[in-house]
């Protein structure tokens, strides 16, 4: 006979938020059963008294931040104390939740025209009003050229105050600049302090909040003061002299599509550049310049629509940045399907003739619709 | 016609594998962004601040500069003062868009341009001069280029990718000379940063992970689903609609 009172191993418990396992003592349940999960709502990251603020800035394109944005977004959460308040400041619209990215008052500047006109000058002066207003200890941005890059290194000049650019890596005791010294030796530079001005390089910091903000929304109108600048208008070349990586539509065939011509006519209708998975490019079908995936590229395309491709995690892996991913396919239950948008399923050749008379059907009634509207 | 005062400012680069003293490529795009625009046309002066000394100068004489024009500040000092006051009266100023040598935090066009009260035209892939604009091609990426123009006096910053030839030729490196100047304004120290090699990695900052075992042995071998729509009845033409309209939706496709 056995003295020691043994607990079962599988006891009725709970998932705290934070994600500690709690045993539920009042109802033990012989079977070991698990009790209803505690909801896996994120907590507030701060409910206290906002004694200061830090500030990030980022532009979005059609209504989405992309992944350097949230990074910076991030950072600003991260770095945040229990009485800092995260104040974000976008330029454009915002479709996702503020409270989701870890925001706790989000000002929104509209553009007036679509694509927004260039106008760093103006940006830069709702951008100062607003840190007159908030006055924060910190700022972020992404420093990816144009337009938040841009901006960072305008306002650093207008005022003058402490500023760390390239930043690859960064804590609450200071950030570490990329070095651009000798190539063999790669250097950082360390700053005493975190500077006011944070402009970060991509991938510095992991995007997953444990929390969430509250996520306050204020819009500002748009300034109408006049720029320096005067913008000529935006042109985007042709998806066949663009690099794939840099393509803003992409079509890729995978191993379901077989009338490569009517694959070629979608991709030239739609203005897309053509990928193609690894199985589609080891059968000769497509050039090994075109593979999208782990031994291929790796593309940050708006839109991707996936014909014929199951999505291996090779493949998944490439698309990772893609923002819209559209699959078609036989198969419900591929991998791609559960990583899509819009999943259609169905013979991709079919779909893709559809697509074709669909596309060259709106291309014609565009025109029209501009001359009704003049 | 008066001629257009062009300043290109450059700087001292380094070689990308032996890590010797060399013309930055920066620079060297800027510099053949300048002969493109005045075609011969009107002089374009090459100006460095820095050490006169430095034999790597005589590189923009190869690549066509007829005389750099170094202003000697010693090193440890901040060169804008010294490039403000040299730059004054010029129409055009073109730089590199970040230094290969120094802090290289790309700031000195933004800081040239605020002191100068002139706009600033970053990521510049090809400019035309016009006598009282500047109309600018400017380098957005996905495949999308901008027209942005401003009146003069401006600084132009010249993106990494403008159009680019090197031509090196000897005899010019021969034949020109660098002109040593004095520096009428002397730069604020700058402050020491510390720069040390870096031996690992940088640290990715993340939030502190506390999921459990069990959650992460799930997201690390299941895919969720990211509860995308999914559309299996309707004919061909019905669901090539349904993908336009995602398109439309989203602002993908402008037709």
């Amino acid at each position: 006979m056995n003295a020691i009172r043994r607990l079962p191993a599988r006891r009725a418990h709970t998932l705290t938020p934070a994600g500690i396992k709690r045993i539920v003592l009042e109802r033990a349940h012989p079977d070991g059963v698990r009790a209803t999960p505690a909801a896996a709502n994120k907590p507030l990251r701060t409910d206290g008294l906002a004694l200061r603020t830090v500030l990030a800035v980022a532009h979005s394109d059609r209504g989405q931040l992309d992944a350097h944005a949230r990074q910076a977004i991030a950072a600003a959460a991260l770095l945040a104390q229990a009485d800092t308040s995260v104040h974000l400041l976008v330029f454009g619209e915002l479709d996702a939740d503020a409270a989701h990215l870890g925001v706790d008052a989000l000002t929104l500047v509209p553009s007036t025209s679509a694509p927004p006109a260039y106008a760093p000058d103006v940006e830069l002066a709702i951008l100062l009003t607003l840190i007159d207003r908030i006055r924060p200890v910190h700022i972020f941005l992404p420093d990816n050229g144009l337009p938040d890059g841009d901006l960072g290194r305008r306002l650093a000049a207008a005022t003058r105050d402490t500023v760390a650019t390239h930043v690859v890596a960064l804590s609450h005791e200071g950030a570490a600049s990329a070095y651009a010294g000798n190539a063999r030796m790669q250097c950082r530079a360390l700053s005493r302090g975190l500077p006011r001005i944070v402009l970060l390089a991509p991938d510095v910091v992991d995007e997953r909040l444990p929390f969430i903000g509250h996520g306050k929304r204020a819009q500002l109108a748009a300034l109408r003061a006049s720029s320096a600048y005067r913008d000529h208008g935006t042109r985007s070349l042709p998806a066949t002299e663009v690099d794939l990586q840099e393509a803003d539509l992409i079509v890729a065939a995978g191993n379901g599509v077989r009338d490569l011509a009517g694959f070629q006519h979608l991709a030239n209708a739609l203005g897309a550049a053509v990928g193609a998975s690894r199985v589609a490019v080891d059968d000769g079908r497509f050039p090994r310049s075109q593979q999208i995936g782990a031994t291929g590229k790796t593309v940050s395309a708006s839109a991707y629509l996936a014909f014929g491709i199951s999505g291996a995690v090779q493949h998944l892996q490439g698309i990772k940045d893609c923002r819209h991913v559209i699959a078609v396919n036989l198969d419900a239950s591929a991998p791609l399907v559960r990583r899509a948008d819009l999943s259609i399923i169905d013979d991709t050749q079919s779909v893709a003739q559809a697509l074709l008379a669909e596309v060259q059907r709106a291309r014609a009634a565009y025109p029209a619709q501009q001359v009704n509207h003049d | 016609m008066i001629k257009p005062r062009i300043a290109v400012l450059v700087s001292v680069g380094v070689h990308p594998v032996s890590g010797a003293a060399r013309w930055s490529r920066n620079d060297a795009l800027a510099l053949s962004l300048a002969q493109e625009m005045v075609r011969g046309a009107a002089d374009i002066d090459v100006i460095h601040a820095g050490d006169p000394a430095e034999p790597a100068l005589r590189d923009y004489l190869a690549l066509g500069a007829a005389c750099v024009d170094a202003i000697e500040v010693p090193c440890g000092r901040d060169v804008l003062g010294a490039l403000v006051d040299r730059v004054r009266g010029y129409r055009i100023v073109l730089c590199g868009t970040r230094a290969e040598g120094g802090e290289g935090s790309g700031l000195l066009p933004y800081l040239l341009a605020q002191a100068m009260h002139a706009p600033l035209l970053p990521a510049v892939l090809t400019a035309q001069l016009h006598t009282d604009s500047v109309v600018t091609q400017q380098f957005l990426p996905k495949g999308r280029r901008r027209e942005v123009a401003s009146s003069l006096p401006a600084v132009l910053a010249v993106h990494p990718l403008a159009p680019f030839e090197a031509r090196h030729v000897y005899a010019r490196q021969r034949a020109g000379h660098v002109a040593a100047r004095v520096a009428r304004v002397v730069g604020a120290p700058l402050a020491p940063a510390r720069v040390e090699l870096a031996v690992v990695p940088p640290v990715k900052l993340a939030a502190r992970e506390s999921r459990s075992g069990r959650t992460r042995l799930l997201a690390a071998t299941t895919m969720q689903s990211r509860g995308g729509a999914v559309i299996t009845q309707g004919t061909a033409a019905e669901k090539a609609q349904a993908v336009i309209a995602y398109l439309r939706r989203h602002s993908l496709i402008d037709y």
